[in-house]
């Protein structure tokens, strides 16, 4: 809950709890189907490179 | 059951020109179906016979005349109510627009009219285009025509509801992460989601702008091309609008498929997720049924399916919540649970999350270029089992993960499912098929010939 009233969604808060739980479960998941995020040096675009990693 | 209720968008066409019905008639026994069925159906959110009536009578009088708009010249297509018609309310299924109406047409609908078509009505939809069906919105949600007792699909329910019925011959849906082909495919219809950019989105409530297409639902392949020929054209109101590199998507045609290199996804539907046994030989039929007609029937594989559907809805959560934010935050109460909770997503996202999610995109959209330098056009499921029944939200939501129709989502692939037979439940299967970015023609003359070979698809079982 301390993530949506970060968002400002503090009404949502106080009326739909349980929206805000299912929401979250499901950014969870979406989140984790992504797989690990690669190392910045093993970044496959040039443009998406960090500069300082030589 | 009338017979105009089941011509198609061509049959019509052919009949105005050659002394058959006139679009009068049509529009009047189509209307009768409409009042007779949509009650219990529900796939309608406006609908105005006299209004439509008198498009009808305008356009018959413009073909009385000489005036002849082109192919569909006075064909009835209705629209999806996230399309702004001008001077209408554009409600999105959702008590959150009451007061809404739109100032102007959208880019389609402006293409529809120079076209001739006569616009029906607005059609039912998830509430914003996501969520699912929703008992607890302004309106009950679509009931599909093959069952009542089960889902449509959508998000563009009532349009493919519609489309089924015999309502009309075409409808204009949106598709952002398969919305165009689900109800196709549970209603038993073709659904066709275009390259990415090739049809105008200006006047088109988004639900998620990096995805977001417009697309077609019919009843055959030749009514989905007339359709796409209508609609495509760059348009300076959308940044994302792209030209074709065609002037007629049906331009190739024939049965014979000789020297396409068609790839068939297997793994999607027998690794990545279990296919409803039905469905799965209806793909295995499909293959078999292509490779008859010359086309080279190779397995191929693309990334996990999961891959796509994570990176769909991470993009489709993100940019859907920007755009809610604002009403979330002020009037939560204004949204139904299943949209409020699919929107509330994007909160407890972050920009990492966004940005990898982007990242993975590209190497999705690489290895899908990398396939289509091997074949010409990608054979795979749409949805792995028949349409859930309405009243089991629990199992309608699981099938919104059970599907292949994100990969084209993701990479802006053109994509277009069609109708393989009937289940032993009597409700749809269906196969879907890819092509390379701006291949419509392609994807079309393999579309027909399989649905050539395939023979006549059946109508749902509805009193005329």
């Amino acid at each position: 809950m301390q993530a949506a009233t970060a968002a400002g969604l503090d009404k949502a808060v106080k009326a739909f709890p349980q929206d805000l739980i299912a929401a979250a479960a499901a950014a969870k998941a979406f989140r984790g189907g992504l797989g690990a995020p690669p190392a910045p040096s093993d970044e496959p675009w040039p443009p998406m490179r960090v500069a300082t990693i030589p | 059951m009338t017979d105009l209720a089941f011509r198609s968008a061509v049959e019509i066409a052919a009949g105005y020109r050659n002394g058959g019905p006139s679009p009068v008639d049509v529009i009047d026994d189509l209307s009768s179906r409409i009042r007779r069925h949509d009650p219990d159906l529900h796939a309608m959110i406006a609908f105005e016979p006299e209004a439509v009536k008198a498009e009808a009578q305008l356009r018959a009088r413009e073909l009385a005349a000489g005036t002849d708009r082109g192919p569909l010249h006075g064909i009835p297509v209705a629209i999806k109510d996230i399309v702004d018609i001008a001077g209408t309310p554009t409600g999105c299924a959702s008590a959150a627009t009451v007061g809404h109406v739109a100032k102007a047409d959208a880019a389609v609908i402006e293409r529809l009219r120079a076209a001739g078509a006569i616009i029906v009505g607005k059609t039912n939809t998830h509430e914003f285009a996501c969520g699912g069906p929703s008992f607890d919105l302004p309106l009950p949600p679509a009931r599909n025509p093959w069952n009542l007792d089960h889902h449509p699909g959508g998000s563009s329910s009532g349009s493919g509801a519609g489309v089924a019925a015999g309502f009309f011959p075409l409808a204009i849906g949106t598709d952002t992460g398969g919305s165009v082909r689900h109800p196709a495919s549970a209603c038993g219809l073709v659904g066709l989601k275009p390259t990415y950019g090739l049809i105008s989105r200006r006047g088109v409530f988004p639900l998620a702008q990096s995805l977001d297409c417009v697309g077609g639902l019919s009843r055959t392949v030749a009514d989905a091309g007339l359709l796409l020929n209508a609609l495509v054209g760059v348009d300076p109101g959308d940044p994302s609008s792209t030209a074709a590199p065609w002037t007629d998507c049906l331009s190739e045609t024939g049965k014979d498929l000789s020297g396409i290199r068609i790839g068939y996804v297997r793994h999607f539907h027998e690794e990545d997720l279990q296919a409803d046994p039905e469905m799965a030989k209806a793909l295995d039929r499909a293959a078999d049924l292509l490779r008859d007609a010359g086309g080279i029937v190779v397995d191929i594989r693309l990334p996990p399916l999961e891959a796509f559907f994570s990176v769909n809805r991470v993009l489709l959560s993100s940019e859907g919540f920007a755009i809610h934010a604002a009403m979330l935050r002020e009037k939560p109460e204004a949204y139904g649970a299943l949209a409020r909770r699919a929107l509330l997503a994007g909160a407890f996202l972050s920009s990492d999350d966004y940005i990898r999610a982007q990242k993975l995109r590209t190497q999705l959209i690489h290895a899908v270029e990398t396939c289509f330098s091997k074949v010409d056009i990608l054979l795979l499921a749409s949805s792995m089992e028949p349409p859930s029944r309405l009243d089991d939200p629990i199992e309608t939501r699981r099938t919104y993960t059970r599907q292949a129709r994100t990969p084209f989502s993701v990479t802006g692939n053109p994509a277009l499912t069609i109708m393989s037979g009937l289940s032993a439940s009597g409700l749809p299967l269906s196969v879907q098929l890819a092509a390379r970015n701006y291949a419509e023609p392609l994807l079309l003359k393999v579309a027909a010939a399989y649905e050539a070979l395939r023979g006549a698809a059946q109508r749902p079982p509805l009193p005329a």
